[in-house]
């Protein structure tokens, strides 16, 4: 019984009115007298060869806007990267259209049974892969990240410097190359550090003795951004400390001018803050010899 | 997204305009000189440089003398008969411009015998440790020091007609630049200079800062908020830049003239050395100097190495010059680090190279490779035994960090 109800609801939903037709996916023959156009050896070279255009127009393509990004000012880098999966989805949709109408009488009820044959069969056969396509296209509108961006996905962290069909790649700082699928935007949370701007806010912990001169270390923590060179100075700094049962924990929060620059940026201001901390004495979290409960800091 | 695309082809569109717009208009100027270029020679590199010296020694614009005179005549005058008028004016330049230099000549010029004018940190040079520039500072105020919280009874007894009548003392800051470093601790001379200022209402302060400088210290200790009215030189002409220069070269070379008053170029060409120097004097005067030329027919017979410019030389002795048009150098490709380092030299103005690497977090022989390129490309020039920054890449560098996420002036 099961059986039969699932024959008549293929059947029935296969089933496409026409003005002047009916055909059915159950029979293959009529299927493809209706759907496909007449195939000829010179329309397949052609499907090749627009194929091959199409490849080497996205290779090209993203080669130029990389190498392109890197040679124009800071400021314009992170739109030419950004531009790169509107081109490739742009040469992507002209080739398929291209094939499409090559191939396949795009009527209004044609388009309908092909785009649905197609899914049924994708759905089953590459389904992981037709959800990272799906993704990937909405991430385009709703930029959980972009090129350029510097993202965190599964515990990866790096710069996004491809976006492709059906994922992206990361860049870590140790210079390994991570591709994460797109359809992870699905249930993995997506954290990302810039969001298409150029600075990202970089937080650089230091740690001190509960009785530091809490002033002192906040004014030379503010120095010492206002002071590196490769501080955003148009976007806040901030300090701000935490108590633990073993120190005092400062956390200054800046933006350097290029997100790039986030570790050696992070180096400078340790740094620079280390020599002045040394200069004015300032004593670090120290050791508690066990036992000795007197020497803990009422908290 | 879309609204970052369009903000950002914004700024794309803004800048290629601006270029066009200069090389439509380096197109059509016609250079004053009726010589083709192939009859005419550069000048010597050690007659050019005797010529930027006597340049350089002589008197700064007249305009921007003329409009700080009248600025600080009409500040002081509200001062004096105002008891809470501001008590100070700040001008702020171009980090190419001598904006010691400008002040103090104008200053000078100006004639007021109600009051003292006293310069005392005219001749500051940031010491070794930059933790001691406030003590530098401190010494040099010692009679303007903070008051004292003993004081306050004194202050506040004090009538509004005696307070009027103690003001009669001028004190200048030409330079605010010089009197900090970028680095921890470095600007504490600021903040000290800004309480004695604001404190001090019984002197009236006239300072003097780039524009980049006064930028950096608005980020890092609120300046802006301190000193209110604010001045920019303002930017010459051609016409300013005519009589300026001109007056300045009369005594040491003969520039060409024109054969008839009908179609002199002569304006033009002035007009658009204003335009491509954006009015700065320091831009415009090595603008002009870079498109001097001699006539090839004129000095082949004379040894031009053993040529150099007397005091004052007399006409007939004098080298003729003319002119072509002058176009801006372009910047090479900069990196990272070099950005950092014009960045550094253009907050401070003018910067002693260990000052630099302190200020930059480096050590004297990391920066030291990139110094000796930057100084190779002209991009920087030594003055004294510090590095600043060559006028005629100022503009491009200012561009070129501004486009590279950079604050500048």
């Amino acid at each position: 019984m099961i059986l039969a109800l699932a024959q008549q609801i293929s059947i029935k939903g296969l089933i496409i009115p026409h003005q002047n037709y009916v055909f059915a996916i159950d029979d293959p023959q009529d299927f493809s007298e209706q759907v496909l156009t007449d195939i000829t050896p010179l329309k397949i070279l052609y499907g090749i060869i627009a194929l091959l255009i199409a490849y080497m127009s996205i290779y090209v393509v993203q080669w130029f806007c990389n190498w392109l990004s890197e040679k124009v000012p800071r400021r314009f880098r992170l739109i030419i990267k950004q531009s790169i999966p509107f081109w490739k989805g742009l040469i992507l949709l002209i080739t398929v259209s291209y094939i499409l109408s090559s191939f396949i009488q795009l009527s209004e009820s044609n388009l309908i049974a092909v785009t649905g044959t197609i899914a049924v069969a994708l759905g089953f056969a590459f389904k992981d892969y037709v959800s990272s396509i799906i993704a990937g296209v909405i991430s385009l509108f709703e930029a959980p990240y972009r090129v350029g961006d510097r993202v965190n996905i599964e515990g990866y962290y790096g710069e996004v410097v491809g976006y492709g069909l059906r994922g992206i790649q990361i860049q870590t700082p140790d210079d390994d190359l991570i591709t994460i699928p797109h359809n992870k935007t699905w249930t993995e949370p997506i954290s990302n550090s810039n969001s298409g701007e150029l600075e990202a806010q970089v937080a650089t912990d230091f740690y001190f003795d509960h009785h530091v001169d809490v002033e002192k270390v906040m004014q030379i923590l503010y120095q010492a951004a206002y002071s590196s060179k490769y501080t955003q100075l148009k976007l806040p700094i901030v300090v701000v400390i935490t108590e633990h049962f073993w120190g005092t924990q400062f956390k200054l929060r800046s933006y350097p001018i290029d997100a790039r620059d986030e570790f050696v940026y992070k180096t400078d201001l340790i740094r620079r803050a280390k020599a002045a901390f040394a200069y004015e004495k300032i004593s670090y979290p120290q050791r508690i010899p066990l036992g000795k409960t007197e020497n803990l800091p009422d908290l | 997204m879309g609204l970052v695309w369009v903000v950002q082809s914004k700024s794309i569109s803004n800048v290629m305009l601006r270029f066009l717009q200069q090389k439509i208009q380096a197109w059509f100027t016609q250079p004053p000189s009726t010589e083709s270029e192939d009859e005419l020679l550069d000048i010597p590199k050690h007659l050019n440089t005797a010529l930027v010296k006597r340049l350089e020694d002589s008197p700064t614009p007249p305009l921007y003398q003329q409009n700080i005179q009248d600025a600080i005549a009409t500040a002081v005058e509200t001062w004096q008969n105002n008891i809470e008028a501001p008590n100070h004016l700040v001008f702020l330049a171009s980090a190419v411009e001598p904006t010691a230099k400008i002040i103090n000549e104008s200053v000078q010029q100006w004639e007021s015998p109600s009051l003292e004018v006293i310069t005392p940190l005219k001749d500051l040079q940031r010491p070794l440790n930059p933790r001691y520039i406030k003590k530098q500072i401190c010494q040099a105020l010692a009679d303007h020091s903070p008051i004292k919280t003993s004081d306050f009874e004194t202050i506040i007894q004090t009538l509004p007609e005696d307070a009027k009548q103690k003001r009669k003392t001028l004190i200048i800051i030409p330079a605010l630049e010089q009197c900090f470093l970028r680095c921890i601790g470095g600007w504490e001379s600021i903040e000290y200079l800004r309480e004695v200022i604001v404190q001090n209402r019984d002197c009236f302060w006239v300072i003097g800062c780039s524009a980049w400088a006064w930028n950096f210290l608005d980020f890092v200790c609120q300046i802006s908020a301190y000193f209110d009215p604010i001045h920019n030189l303002p930017e010459l002409a051609g016409e300013n830049l005519e009589k300026w220069l001109t007056s300045r070269a009369e005594n040491l070379v003969n520039l060409d003239q024109p054969e008839s008053s009908n179609n002199d170029p002569r304006p033009a060409y002035w007009e658009f050395i204003a335009n491509q120097s954006c009015g700065v004097s320091s831009i415009a005067q090595y603008l002009w100097l870079q498109s001097l030329r001699l006539k090839q027919a004129e000095v082949e017979n004379l040894d031009l190495d053993a040529i150099n410019f007397s005091p004052s030389p007399k006409t007939d002795q004098r080298l003729n010059v003319y002119s072509v048009k002058p176009s801006l150098p372009s910047l090479p490709t900069l990196t990272n680090f070099d950005r950092y380092i014009l960045h550094a030299i253009l907050i401070h103005g003018i910067i002693h190279r260990h000052h630099l690497s302190h200020t930059l977090g480096e050590s004297e022989s990391q920066i030291q490779t990139r110094i000796q390129w930057l100084l190779k490309q002209e991009i920087l020039i030594i003055k004294g035994v510090n590095l600043s920054v060559h006028p005629l890449f100022y503009l491009a560098i200012k561009s070129d960090l501004e486009n590279n996420n950079f604050f500048i002036g």
